[in-house]
């Protein structure tokens, strides 16, 4: 099995998967009591036959597979239509939402995959020591923490008590009223990019370290605890006695020979556990109000706005299916032996 | 070789006995199950450390209470307690109206008696027993007015105000009438006030009738608060919870003027009355019989029941109040019960679906194998907590829907490892030996191969716990409680989105989290434990 027919077969697997989260979603949606036009209409104003013509109208009438058809339709042509609270389309919406979520997860997951494969390989190397001990047991706890909990005593510590730093939201709240002027704007290629203020730069990162810090505290434990397995059973092997024996210097052999060998279970899980970090982010972005995804997925369900409920769960797990598919190609291309499968 | 199901259950209990021996050997394992016990006591015996309901004794004290012990630490000198000022406010007791300190104007006329076959039927005063106040004249001189005061003093304590306050009085007027004009008026109409005397001796009427003068008897109690029953009128209601209705004036000490104080627009009565000090307060009743009648032998009663008055302080317990007055002590303490019958319950659920999916995917193997590992890939792909939530919104968030639902979700990667596990147990030579002596596959399934996978089932199931008891208590934190139970997400729910983000209130905010984690940390160390007993191969390595 060449590159190509792997590629060719994990592309076929994110479309069924496709497919069964699609379906799955519809479902859900269907199974749902009451009938979803009385969130619309309220029918002490309107006559029976009104209700029905306007069920018609959006095609609530239709059977099943003409709606089932028409909205694995629309979910791929991303017409999610619009909000029932808003009124504007969901996509707008998601499209604004989008790059907060993203910058939180990603920038988190930078960072706890450096900080936790760093302390991984040392603890490894230093196993049965105090430092591992210690090591171990604070990052089972951060772990093992509720993620809403630990946002809430920062909060209650880091904003309430101290005051360094605010207590919701990504931006100072009159920034949506006035938004801040840029520094000045840069034509690249023809797209206009804006250079923000040094003012700017600051009252978002501080607006930002706090979920930032819950995330990375959150998922560090992770990857330590994982890096330091692989590293223990990488360690054991007789290549490591060997560059052991040539002399070569303890952190080359850690950084260049253990950890090189001891990363493919990393990459594995770094795309099994986009689902975790997406989890982890729901709740963070809710403790913190951030104007995410995640912070949406609250204020859609207590607001029981459906379409965007959807639309949102949606947009997750094709976030995480693309994130594993793309951790497949990697895999793909790091360890020669998956092609021959 | 065929065992008895006694001698069966002989083994097991052995067994299970040197796995928990072995399991207090190991230091985590000692120190998991240690904390595990204690927890397991608490939502067994909640009646042991609290008498109150978590969820439905509301106002136990003022809302969002601090802990008593926050009094002795600094800062936390203006908290108060609360205090219930009149014993026996029902007067079932004959000795109850020596309590009172009583002075009138005209002591010859007027009598004070305990009555015990009369009484306001409601609320404190329930059943029979009353206090009567009688102003009795026979000759035919009228005295003017004649004032009796009954109070009760009291030692306010605290150096700060109470959260809020409120009382009852139940009266019932009767006397000789007269008719004038088609009315029966009594002979000798009274007024009543209720006040409260502060520490400066400052007088705050609380209450008195909407109709100040009271001329014509009563044929039912009435009381100051609305009543479970129809039956009695209401007159006035004056907790200070509801300002709306309270009225009244001030009476200064020294010179006897009176101001009106208006608790409609009061910010704070309970600041005004009890401000800052500590001293003799008094709450009593002021009882005028207005005496103008020309006629002989004239008497009016002034029937006083459902005396009572209580201050709500602003500290509580061991963990003070939530924002309807509840204990959260005994909700800290019953929503151990919750999470660990969450926890367990979809543990369980979760290891038993794997195993049955593992063990038909890997013994099974080609055609099952295949649908049953794509179909595990696939809900290993959606993500859960969205998937979750979706679900509960659209089932409803009760206690039994999460359990399914946590159980019906997490069973996935169980399923892949009991199925590898099976993989490689079934090329094992024992089982080919009891294949080629015509064992069936079920038979084969029980007694050879699950009894291999015990080990990782206890792992397994003391390591999903932690996972679920967090995943449970962010559900209830987002708002996906079970209305009917206290939950420790719930707890937390309530200071974030009902008390406004009270994170001053940081006993409530450490509490219920410490506890999910202390909980999750014990689960997780028993299961490092378990796999350390179970899993020699890990011994030598760590």
């Amino acid at each position: 099995m060449g590159l190509k027919t792997y590629i060719a077969k994990r592309l076929v697997n994110m479309a069924v998967l496709l497919f069964f989260v699609l379906t799955i979603n519809f479902v859900i949606f269907m199974l749902m009591p009451g009938d979803p036009t009385l969130l619309f209409v309220n029918p002490m104003k309107f006559a029976p036959e009104e209700i029905e013509a306007m069920k018609k109208a959006w095609g609530l009438a239709d059977p099943l597979h003409v709606r089932y058809i028409k909205y694995i339709k629309n979910m791929l042509t991303m017409n999610f239509g619009d909000s029932i609270i808003t009124g504007r389309p969901v996509a707008e919406a998601i499209m604004q939402k989008l790059p907060y979520t993203v910058f939180l997860i990603g920038g988190s997951t930078i960072i706890s995959m450096i900080i936790g494969i760093l302390l991984g390989v040392i603890s490894a190397y230093k196993r049965g020591t105090r430092f591992d001990d210690a090591n171990v047991t604070i990052a089972l706890i951060f772990y093992s923490l509720p993620t809403f909990w630990m946002g809430m005593v920062f909060l209650m510590i880091f904003s309430k008590m101290l005051g360094w730093f605010p207590l919701a939201g990504a931006f100072p709240r009159e920034w949506l009223a006035y938004p801040p002027k840029p520094a000045f704007t840069v034509n690249l290629f023809g797209i206009e990019i804006a250079v923000p203020t040094l003012y700017e730069i600051y009252h978002r990162l501080r607006h930002t370290f706090l979920p930032l810090a819950t995330l990375v505290l959150f998922q560090y434990g992770g990857w330590l605890l994982l890096t330091r397995a692989t590293m223990l059973e990488t360690l054991t092997e007789d290549y490591i006695l060997t560059a052991k024996a040539k002399g070569l210097k303890e952190r080359t052999i850690l950084f260049k020979h253990a950890l090189k060998n001891a990363s493919l279970p990393l990459i594995t899980s770094a795309a099994l556990s986009f689902g975790f970090m997406l989890t982890g982010a729901i709740i963070t972005e809710t403790v913190y109000t951030w104007p995410g995804l995640g912070g949406w997925i609250w204020e859609s369900i207590s607001s029981r706005d459906y379409p965007a409920l959807q639309a949102i769960f949606y947009i997750i797990a094709v976030c995480v299916i693309v994130a594993n598919f793309i951790a497949d190609l990697i895999y793909g291309f790091i360890d020669p032996r998956i092609k021959y499968e | 070789m065929a065992l008895t199901y006694k001698a069966k259950l002989k083994f097991s209990v052995k067994k299970t006995f040197e796995l928990i021996r072995a399991i207090i050997k190991n230091k985590k394992g000692a120190f998991g199950l240690a904390i595990i016990i204690v927890f397991v006591i608490f939502a067994l015996f909640p009646q042991l450390f609290t008498h109150y309901h978590p969820t439905g004794q509301r106002e136990l004290a003022g809302s969002m209470a601090a802990p008593s012990w926050m009094r002795y630490l600094p800062g936390g000198e203006g908290l108060s307690e609360n205090i219930f000022v009149i014993r026996d406010p029902g007067f079932k007791n004959p000795e109850s109206i020596y309590q009172f300190n009583i002075s009138m104007t005209d002591p010859e006329s007027v009598h004070i008696e305990y009555i015990p076959s009369f009484g306001y039927p409601h609320i404190y005063g329930r059943g029979p027993g009353c206090m009567a106040v009688t102003y009795k004249r026979e000759d035919a001189r009228p005295k003017g007015n004649v004032t009796v005061e009954i109070s009760k003093s009291f030692y306010y304590e605290f150096q700060g105000p109470p959260s809020k306050f409120s009382g009852d009085v139940a009266i019932f007027v009767e006397g000789t009438v007269r008719e004038i004009e088609g009315k029966r008026l009594l002979d000798v109409p009274v007024q009543i006030k209720v006040y409260i005397k502060n520490q400066e001796g400052k007088k705050f009427c609380l209450w008195t009738p909407s109709t100040k003068l009271i001329d014509t008897p009563f044929n039912d109690w009435r009381i100051t608060r609305s009543s479970p029953s129809s039956r009695t009128s209401e007159m006035s209601s004056w907790s200070t919870s509801l300002k709306l209705r309270m009225y009244g004036y001030v009476i200064d000490p020294n010179t006897g003027q009176k101001t009106p104080y208006w608790f409609l627009f009061a910010v704070s009565p309970e600041r005004d009355i009890f401000g800052n000090k500590t001293g003799i307060m008094s709450y009593g009743i002021e009882i005028s019989f207005i005496d103008q009648c020309p006629a002989e032998n004239v008497k009016t009663t002034v029937y006083i029941d459902s005396l009572y008055f209580r201050t709500y302080g602003t500290a509580w317990g061991l963990l003070g109040t939530d924002k309807e007055g509840r204990d959260l002590f005994s909700q800290l303490i019953y929503g151990t019960r919750i999470s660990l019958y969450v926890g367990l319950l979809a543990a369980i659920i979760g290891v038993i679906l794997g195993l049955i999916v593992g063990l038909a995917a890997g013994y099974l193997g080609k055609l099952v194998d295949e649908f049953l590992m794509r179909f595990t890939d696939m809900l290993l792909v959606i993500p859960g907590l969205p998937l979750l939530i979706v679900l509960v919104a659209v089932l409803g968030a009760t206690i039994h829907n999460l359990i399914i639902l946590l159980g019906f979700l997490g069973w996935m990667s169980f399923a892949r490892v009991v199925r590898s596990q099976v993989l490689s147990l079934r090329e094992r030579p024992f089982i080919e030996a009891a294949r080629a002596a015509g064992a069936g596959t079920f038979y084969i399934l029980r007694r050879h191969i699950l009894p291999n996978l015990m080990g990782l089932v206890y792992v397994t199931l003391a390591q999903s716990v932690p996972g679920l008891i967090v995943t449970e208590a962010s559900l209830s934190w987002l708002g996906f409680y079970d209305p009917s139970v206290m939950s420790w997400g719930r707890m937390l729910y309530s200071v974030q989105f009902e008390a406004g983000g009270a994170f001053d209130k940081w006993w409530w905010v450490l509490a219920p989290g410490s506890c999910i984690a202390l909980l999750a940390v014990a689960f997780i160390m028993i299961g490092f434990a378990m796999d350390e007993i179970l899993n020699p191969k890990l011994r030598e390595r760590v």
